[in-house]
């Protein structure tokens, strides 16, 4: 399929249908046909549209189906219906402290994520010092993974990707609320370069306000669909009426 | 047909990385580093030696030499499909964070492994350069012999690991069914034992082993031992690319789904 110039992701019909899994699945259970067959549809016919360099937020409640959404779009998974178009490379930033081997050292390890990331070789040599300065962890690059704490970790699994020159760059709350104010305020230095870069950015948070701000449009998730989509405000406060309508009907 | 290029070129480049890390990563702690990959099979090789030339004499000449090859190839194969087989499974997060060539996570494994048994080969070249009972350079046919029996073994193991770690993430219980079938498949296998030693009724059971000839080739390249069967060969042959193409297809059709089931 080929996407015109402008678009950086591309939509249409796009459908995921997960099996649920009571228990672990078994050869023995499916040629007995012991179990039961779940189905959920975590994505409902998704059409979107999103241009190059446009800043984009995704909100919804839990299970709305966000993370399948970046998930389809990151091609970490497939949809089951539909079609998906992607222009240029794309990095989340999810899972940041997977990919890396305890018992090698930060140096070892830069290389190892950086390819997973789908880095070559040579563009982690010529990025390494940066990568390195940005996570702050100059000291410790030569020290087995496995001495690290979970915030060093978490540190240098952000300063790869961010360092894997992507053209659309995925993210949630995990990255956005990483490490202390000084770290957090770099990640903000480096989400504004981006923008300046003219890269798209998407972002999925429950911390709306931050969203209103920093983004062009909003994306409202619900059910597995799209509710909305529109400017920050509009949609934020959208979800908060119908969030707080629905409350009161309970009570 | 441009992207398919650019595609495999990433995942051999990807493969490589990961294999290099594997090896580090194995050797990093250990005090005698990379003998132990020598040290291993020679332990298991002066135990089981000493059964089978003390306890039970056994018939065939030369026995150390035939039995420690035997070893070096079936502990690649054996250890190399136990470790491949929940290797999808285990690396239950990577998958979720990033959409990589797959492929990669047991190929890595295979290599990483092959790397262990070439370390292991050449110190044992040199044993029987000393002890004389060198073969390799006295017949010239033996050389090219012995790289197409371990391209044989490699192109085996990654096909059957291909498809068990594939399917591993669906159906669970493969990774017990192997586990089990790995003994079972040790003593169907002429490890300890010659096929020289067996009445011929047997030997048919052996076409259905894909392990059996490139292991009998290795033998033929060094120690000079007679070949099978030309049967063995094809059924051999026949049940390795199968494994090849299967595994291969099988593979790269449930890849797309990996995160779904994990």
């Amino acid at each position: 399929m080929k996407i015109k110039k402008g678009f950086a992701i591309k939509l249409i019909d796009v459908s995921k249908k997960y099996i649920l899994h009571h228990e672990k699945p078994t050869l023995v259970e499916n040629i007995f046909r012991f179990r039961r067959k779940e189905e959920i549809w975590a994505l409902k016919d998704i059409n979107l549209e999103i241009k190059k360099g446009e800043k984009i937020g995704i909100i919804g409640d839990n299970g709305s189906g966000k993370t399948t959404l970046l998930k389809i779009i990151t091609g970490i998974t497939s949809p089951t219906k539909g079609e998906l178009g992607v222009n240029g490379r794309v990095a989340a930033l999810i899972d940041l402290e997977a990919g890396f081997h305890p018992e090698l050292t930060g140096e070892e390890n830069i290389y190892l994520n950086g390819m997973l990331l789908g880095m070559s070789k040579e563009e982690i040599k010529q990025k390494f010092t940066d990568i390195v300065k940005f996570s702050g962890l100059e000291k410790f690059i030569d020290t087995p993974f496995h001495t690290y704490s979970s915030g060093m970790r978490l540190r240098l699994g952000f300063s790869v990707a961010a360092h894997s020159n992507p053209n659309i760059l995925l993210m949630d709350d995990e990255a956005i609320f990483l490490g202390d104010r000084k770290f957090q305020n770099k990640i903000q230095d480096k989400i504004k370069d981006f923008y300046k870069l003219g890269k798209t950015v998407i972002i999925v948070s429950h911390w709306l306000e931050y969203l209103e701000k920093n983004s062009e449009k909003v994306i409202l998730m619900k059910d597995g669909e799209i509710k909305k989509i529109g400017i920050p405000k509009s949609t934020i406060s959208y979800y908060k009426n119908t969030r707080f309508s629905k409350k009161i009907q309970y009570y | 047909m441009k992207g398919l290029k650019k595609y495999f070129l990433k995942s051999c480049e990807l493969t490589l990385e990961m294999t290099k890390s594997e090896i580090k990563a194995r050797y990093k702690n250990a005090f005698l580093g990379f003998l132990w990959a020598f040290l291993n099979p020679l332990i298991q090789m002066a135990v089981i030696s000493f059964i089978f030339q003390h306890l039970i004499k056994t018939p065939i000449p030369d026995y150390f030499p035939f039995l420690f090859i035997g070893l070096l190839v079936w502990n690649f194969f054996s250890y190399s499909l136990t470790k491949t087989t929940p290797s999808i499974v285990y690396a239950r997060d990577l998958i979720h964070k990033s959409s990589f060539p797959r492929e990669a996570i047991p190929l890595s494994i295979i290599f990483s492994n092959f790397f262990n048994l070439l370390i292991a080969f050449f110190l044992f070249l040199i044993f029987l350069l000393i002890s004389q009972k060198f073969y390799l350079f006295s017949n010239l046919i033996s050389f090219p012999f012995l790289i197409s029996s371990f391209l044989w073994i490699i192109l085996l193991i990654s096909g059957l690991s291909l498809l068990c770690s594939a399917l591993n993430v669906k159906y669970r219980d493969i990774n017990f069914f192997i586990q089990a079938l790995i003994i079972i498949w040790f003593y169907a296998t002429p490890v300890i034992y010659s096929l020289n030693i067996l009445p011929d009724e047997y030997l048919k059971i052996f076409i259905f082993n894909p392990v059996v000839y490139p292991l009998e080739m290795i033998r033929f390249s060094l120690l000079g031992t007679n070949l099978p069967s030309i049967a063995i060969f094809y059924g051999n042959l026949l049940i390795t690319l199968t494994l090849i193409i299967s595994g291969f297809l099988i593979f790269k059709k449930e890849n797309k789904k990996f995160s779904d089931w994990l």
